[in-house]
């Protein structure tokens, strides 16, 4: 006859703090590693299309001769195929998670735009969303 | 003769994971007949394996469920790799495995709950989560992601994971194995949960037979099969043995998956223990040509992938048959003669993945 | 990794119930059934395990004579499979025990899994999907 099984479980459970973060109040800690949203270096990359042909949605469209990256945010899987097939290593995951939008975004990132702004790349991208 | 109601069942029902729609046909309170229909969640993922790349497709077979993701990536690769005859190294066969282990827990973790939630327990459900969400950190330090692990490669895994992440992992779930022990007294000894357990939804070993349940399902059934026996990635090295209950009900179920958690977190602790030095991948060379059935151990029970390559870049036939799907016919035979109240526990025994069952 | 023996064997359609009914009595285990098109037709393979051992039998079928006896008068079980056969691929199944004439999967159009000649091959293949 147990039927005291979870009384312990339950009554410490009553004096612990609780187990989730009290986000947003408290910032959010990412684990490192983690695959979030995805960031190019755009001084790396040498527009050879690689990302593109292996990306498994269509996410990403590589213009060579204009020298243009662009990302469609809604395809993007983040599965990081992208990553894994990039000779120059110019992509990677940020551990942070995209913030929810309602519109879709289409980041766009062209060698000739950056050349004159002197921008960090997570700004100009900030910007470059609806 | 008395009166019968039809009940629908689903899809929306609080205790589903996901859409299932049954219809139960009503004596008074006990259950009749129980009609299935699927269909809610069919995204015809099969057909997409004749446009996409043999090498995409592996990010497709991932994202079929959220809960098995981690097995449905490993089990598409080994298909494609016997197809290209392909030998991936020992590394990352054990590291499929701690992988594989891993998922495991945090699936019957997941079940833990929502049987839990099934029957009422809502506090046990809860804590049941918050002990699976620190092993999913242990994951998504190790693989990157916590719901789709993102794994599996055609040629190994895509990752290596460092020895000091290895030792810190294995210390930091022996205190997870012991916080599970105290919530594991309360499923198998709380004279309310067998109360509400114990004698319902009964699977005889012969019906488990006849009606080719898979899994846990067949094991708390008495009969003695499990799909690791094939010595896939590298069960073959472990020390290991198979798992049965006899007592065919849904308590039998309980205890099974909680014995299927501690041999699992058994098998991590061999695997780090003995896993060798070396490469993580080998490079895939030429197309898939021919046909072969990968078959490997879900949580949910024994999934085929059935694969069939004609020499070029996109795969010919791609076939998954879950366990969630072997399991269906028991499902309706256990639902016969079943009080109304105990329909909740007796769906959720078979642990529904039904994303899974219809891709 | 060992890889195990994976034998089909050719049968003809009508002789599948009493082939099943053989199997059954000889403590064989049904596990799967699957069906795939190429362009001479259908082919369907059942495939059933015992111990260790795996064999399958292969049916093949013209997509206008596409007619199969049921063998749920052994293998119950096998009711889900043929009607996945009957929703996804047209094949009429004779003889089912729980027969969902066509309503197991809930689809927008018919046999989505059938190919149709005159449509050409599946969409074209690449990143696009």
């Amino acid at each position: 006859m147990a039927l005291g099984t979870f009384s312990l479980t339950a009554l410490t459970s009553l004096f612990r703090k609780p187990a989730t973060t009290a986000f947003p109040a408290a910032p959010y800690q990412p684990i490192p590693g983690t695959r979030g949203q995805l960031r190019i270096d755009l001084g790396a990359c040498n527009f050879c299309t690689l990302c593109a042909l292996r990306c498994p949605t269509g996410a990403i469209a590589v213009d060579r001769q204009a020298k243009e990256w662009t990302l469609d945010r809604f395809k993007c899987i983040i599965c990081a195929a992208c990553v894994d097939a990039c000779a120059k290593q110019a992509l990677n995951n940020d551990p942070h998670y995209a913030s929810p939008v309602i519109e879709n975004i289409l980041v766009r990132r062209a060698l000739a735009d950056e050349a004159e702004a002197c921008a960090t790349p997570h700004d100009h991208e900030e910007g470059a969303g609806a | 003769m008395a009166e019968r109601t039809v009940i629908p069942f689903g899809p929306q029902h609080p205790v589903l994971p996901e859409p299932i729609h049954l219809d139960l046909v009503l004596e008074d309170e006990t259950v009749v007949e129980a009609i299935p229909s699927i269909g809610f969640i069919h995204r015809g993922l099969e057909r997409l394996a004749e446009t996409k790349d043999f090498s995409q497709m592996g990010y497709v077979a991932e994202r079929i469920c959220g809960i098995c993701s981690c097995i449905h990536g490993q089990g598409y690769s080994q298909g494609v790799e016997t197809l290209l005859n392909l030998e991936v190294p020992q590394r990352a066969q054990f590291l499929r495995l701690i992988w594989g282990e891993q998922s495991r827990i945090h699936s019957h973790l997941l079940w833990l709950g929502l049987a839990a939630d099934a029957f009422g327990f809502e506090a046990l459900f809860m804590h049941t989560w918050k002990l699976r969400e620190r092993l999913l950190d242990w994951v998504e330090k190790t693989a990157g992601g916590r719901v789709i692990f993102g794994a599996n490669k055609v040629g190994g895994v895509r990752r290596d994971v460092p020895e000091d992440l290895l030792k810190a992992m294995v210390a930091d779930h022996k205190i997870i194995e012991a916080e599970f022990e105290i919530l594991a007294d309360t499923f198998l000894k709380d004279s309310t949960v067998r109360s509400r357990l114990e004698g319902v939804g009964v699977l005889t070993k012969e019906q488990a037979q006849v009606l080719g349940a898979v899994g846990p399902m067949m094991r708390a059934s008495g009969i003695a099969s499990d799909t690791r026996s094939l010595g896939y990635s590298a069960y073959d090295q472990l020390d290991w043995q198979i798992l049965t209950e006899d007592g065919c009900d849904c308590m039998a179920r309980v205890k099974i998956r909680v014995r299927e958690i501690r041999q699992s977190f058994d098998m991590i602790y061999q695997a780090v223990a003995k896993i060798p030095s070396g490469p993580v991948d080998a490079r895939p060379k030429g197309f898939p040509q021919g046909e072969t059935m990968a078959r490997l151990e879900q949580p949910r029970g024994e999934v085929i992938y059935y694969l069939k390559g004609n020499g070029t870049k996109n795969l010919e036939r791609f076939r998954v048959r879950t366990p969630t799907f072997a399991n269906v016919p028991p499902l309706v035979a256990m639902l016969k003669g079943a009080r109304l109240a105990d329909v909740p526990n007796i769906v959720l025994t078979i642990d529904p993945c039904i994303s899974c069952t219809e891709r | 990794m060992m890889r195990e023996e994976q034998p089909y064997i050719s049968a003809e359609a009508q002789r599948l119930p009493e082939l099943a009914a053989d199997r059954l009595k000889d403590g064989w285990r049904l596990v799967v059934v699957t069906a795939l098109q190429d362009p001479q037709g259908l082919e369907i393979s059942y495939v059933f395990e015992k111990g260790q051992k795996v064999e399958g039998l292969r049916v093949r079928l013209s997509l206008d004579q596409a007619v199969v006896p049921s063998i749920t008068s052994s293998y119950l079980a096998a009711f889900t499979y043929e009607n996945e056969l009957q929703d996804l691929f047209g094949v009429k199944v004779e003889g089912l025990a729980v027969d969902f004439k066509g309503q197991f999967y809930m689809k927008k159009r018919p046999n989505p899994f059938l190919k149709e000649p005159k449509e050409g091959a599946a969409a074209p293949g690449g990143v696009r999907g």
